[in-house]
């Protein structure tokens, strides 16, 4: 323990550090209090700040970011009843409903508390399970890697659309966009059309910066409020809370801390999905469910734990395996990448301080979003004012920008231009831009594992069975495979009204 | 309808870049006695894969019934993005001017989406213009030492 306070108060309390943390849960705050704009836009946007920071300081301006615009989407959606970010919507539901009562400054109270103890609960899971989970990761070999990126591609092509068939093309698509450039087994060029730039592969900063910044801005203008101010009261937000006030949701807030912590480790389910089984599980276990809608407390501490819990619970196979669970992850494993650093188990031994930095750091920015929270919450209300018609290319310049200076590359913009619109049009025709970029990320790893594991067994499929881990983890995704038929059969054979309510709920 | 007929269209698009990915995979040479899998080998099972999912896709696309229209409103602020947006990588492209081509994309993109044409509303995009220009040189090439 003691030696914990001496890492934290020498690696972390720096200037440099404190100064990342509190930026990006400001910034993070600041973005997901507006509606539409997400926690991957505000990562997107913080990216290119990390190119010159130090990795540590770097990487924890990303999770401060993350955790703060999964607290900041709560502020519209209770003072404008209009979710700032998709996590929370469910968030809609009762804090509108309090801030209609007269009493927005609770509701928000309630989801900063809830925010903050969900952020706390899963970094002490991170904390908890990453050493344990890498000494298990240093015992697999390219076969159970292959097999372990397989099962998240498998997770995430399921989960995260709700047209499985389209969702699995989009993961196709992402491992066919990972084999662009320099073969790494066997320097042979693939797949560049004789571009130079293609050479190092597609940039991942410019396919993001397209998917989720441009793409998210085409969608925000398509949106009939593109050009009006949101109009709030900014009267009665004060976040205090009484201490019995808090206790009366703890239940709620474990709750949805554990279901949020869970929900992130699993790849493709991300902030949303979780928010929504917290909100589900509180409502079911709570003595007055007939008030949730009514403005019931535990109605925004449940799904707000829940959605801050998911950024913790998403870094576990991130730091511990190198496989990232949702875009926002797949931006920090950007930020990495960049760094010259591979996250996965060779990272503890090869970096173990800033790995330690990392979590620990991860415990720091739920403390800072708690003070930025505080202190900030009413001037994030009066930010939700400003028009559209000034933010939209205010945050497109910022992305052609942070996007040019990722490798100083005109192709790259031209790549992020391409990649927003066709992502534009994708998602009307509901495929998963998530799966896509999970794929395009994870597509490296199984490619490489894939191949060794056929070199090392000259050509043979068997040394999939013959390794009991390996072994294990086949049975894993022929379960997983028999899941997904029976998914699809059961929504073939309902009705489509029937199919339609699930989805949207 | 329309939008039927374009993700029909995107199902036949994703069969032919399916099937240019296996042509091109297809070149790739085996490296030593054949036991070790070439550079194809694995785009090789992903057109395969991506050609089958495209066939189902197009299937059931054509069994549905038509989704909702892909652009409901603000079309023209919609094209009128792109275009902009198009034009201000361009023109920072075509000479080298970073500064003046960002402000008059921020100009453009402000007439675009007030659609005022007051003297007011000219000098308001005039200032925000030249405010993001000015923040920009501020923020990434005085702090963060970005040349552009």
């Amino acid at each position: 323990m003691t030696d914990a306070f001496a890492f934290v108060a020498t690696e972390l309390l720096t200037v440099d550090v404190l100064l990342a943390i509190f930026f990006g849960s400001f910034v993070g705050m600041l973005i997901g209090a507006l509606p539409g704009l997400g926690a991957v836009l505000a990562m997107v946007l913080m990216l290119p700040l990390t190119f010159t920071m130090d990795p540590m300081a770097g990487i924890l301006l990303l999770l401060a970011t993350y955790q703060g615009a999964e607290y900041g989407g709560s502020i519209s959606a209770v003072v404008l009843g209009i979710p700032g970010t998709p996590a929370a919507l469910v968030t809609v539901f009762d804090g509108a409903a309090m801030a209609r009562e007269g009493n927005p400054g609770k509701a928000l109270g309630y989801s900063l508390v809830a925010s903050t103890v969900g952020g706390l609960v899963s970094g002490l899971l991170l904390l908890g399970l990453s050493v344990p989970i890498v000494q298990f990761a240093l015992l697999l070999g390219d076969p159970e890697f292959f097999l372990i990126a397989l099962i998240g591609l498998l997770a995430v092509g399921s989960l995260s659309s709700e047209d499985v068939v389209k969702s699995f093309i989009a993961v196709v698509l992402g491992l066919m966009a990972g084999t662009v450039g320099l073969d790494t087994i066997t320097g042979e060029a693939r797949f560049t059309l004789g571009r130079a730039e293609l050479m190092e592969g597609l940039g991942l900063v410019a396919l993001m910066a397209g998917m989720f910044g441009v793409a998210e801005l085409l969608s925000l203008v398509s949106k009939k409020a593109s050009g009006q101010a949101y109009v709030t009261s900014r009267k009665g937000l004060r976040t205090s809370l009484t201490w019995r006030e808090i206790r009366s949701v703890g239940r709620s807030i474990t709750l949805g801390s554990g279901i949020g912590s869970l929900v992130g480790v699993i790849p493709g389910m991300g902030a949303g999905p979780s928010s929504w089984f917290a909100y589900s599980a509180a409502k079911k276990w709570s003595k007055s469910p007939q008030t949730f809608g009514k403005g019931n407390p535990d109605g925004i501490a449940a799904p707000e734990a829940a959605n801050n819990a998911t950024v913790g619970g998403a870094m576990i196979p991130l730091l511990s395996l190198g496989i990232p669970g949702s875009p926002s992850v797949a931006i920090i494993m950007g930020a990495f990448i960049i760094h010259g650093l591979q996250p996965g188990p060779g990272l503890f031994e090869a970096e173990p301080t800033l790995v330690y930095g990392i979590i620990y750091g991860f415990l720091l920015t739920s403390v800072a979003m708690f003070i930025v929270g505080k202190l900030l919450t009413t001037g994030f209300a009066r930010i939700l004012t400003v028009s559209n018609a000034y933010l939209i290319p205010l945050v497109m310049v910022s992305i052609i920008v942070g996007t040019f200076a990722s490798r100083y590359l005109f192709f790259d913009l031209w790549i992020a231009l391409a990649a927003g619109v066709v992502t534009a049009l994708a998602v009307k025709l509901r495929y998963s831009v998530a799966a896509f970029i999970l794929a395009f990320i994870l597509g490296p790893i199984a490619e490489v594992s894939l191949r060794r594991t056929l070199v090392l067994s000259d050509g043979s499929f068997s040394v999939f069975l013959t390794r009991p881990l390996s072994l294990a983890l086949v049975i894993l995704i022929a379960v997983i495979l028999a899941l997904i038929a029976y998914s699809v059969i059961r929504r073939a054979t309902k009705p489509r009204a029937e199919v339609d309510v699930m989805t949207t709920v | 309808m329309l939008a039927k007929t374009v993700d029909a269209l995107g199902c036949l698009v994703l069969i032919g870049l399916g099937a240019w990915y296996y042509s091109t995979a297809t070149q790739f040479q085996d490296v030593g006695d054949g036991s070790t899998p070439s550079a194809g080998y694995y785009p090789k099972i992903l057109a395969v894969a991506l050609i089958l999912l495209a066939v189902v896709a197009l299937a059931m696309v054509l069994k549905r019934p038509a989704p909702p229209p892909l652009v409901d409103s603000q079309r023209v602020k919609l094209a009128g993005t792109v275009v902009l947006t198009v034009l201000f990588v361009a023109l920072w492209q075509a000479t080298g001017l970073f500064y003046p081509a960002v402000a008059l994309y921020v100009f453009g993109s402000l007439l675009l989406y007030q659609a005022s044409y007051s003297p007011k509303a000219l000098l308001t995009g005039v200032v925000f213009a030249a405010a993001t220009a000015a923040s920009v040189y501020v923020v990434f090439e005085v702090l963060l030492q970005i040349r552009l």
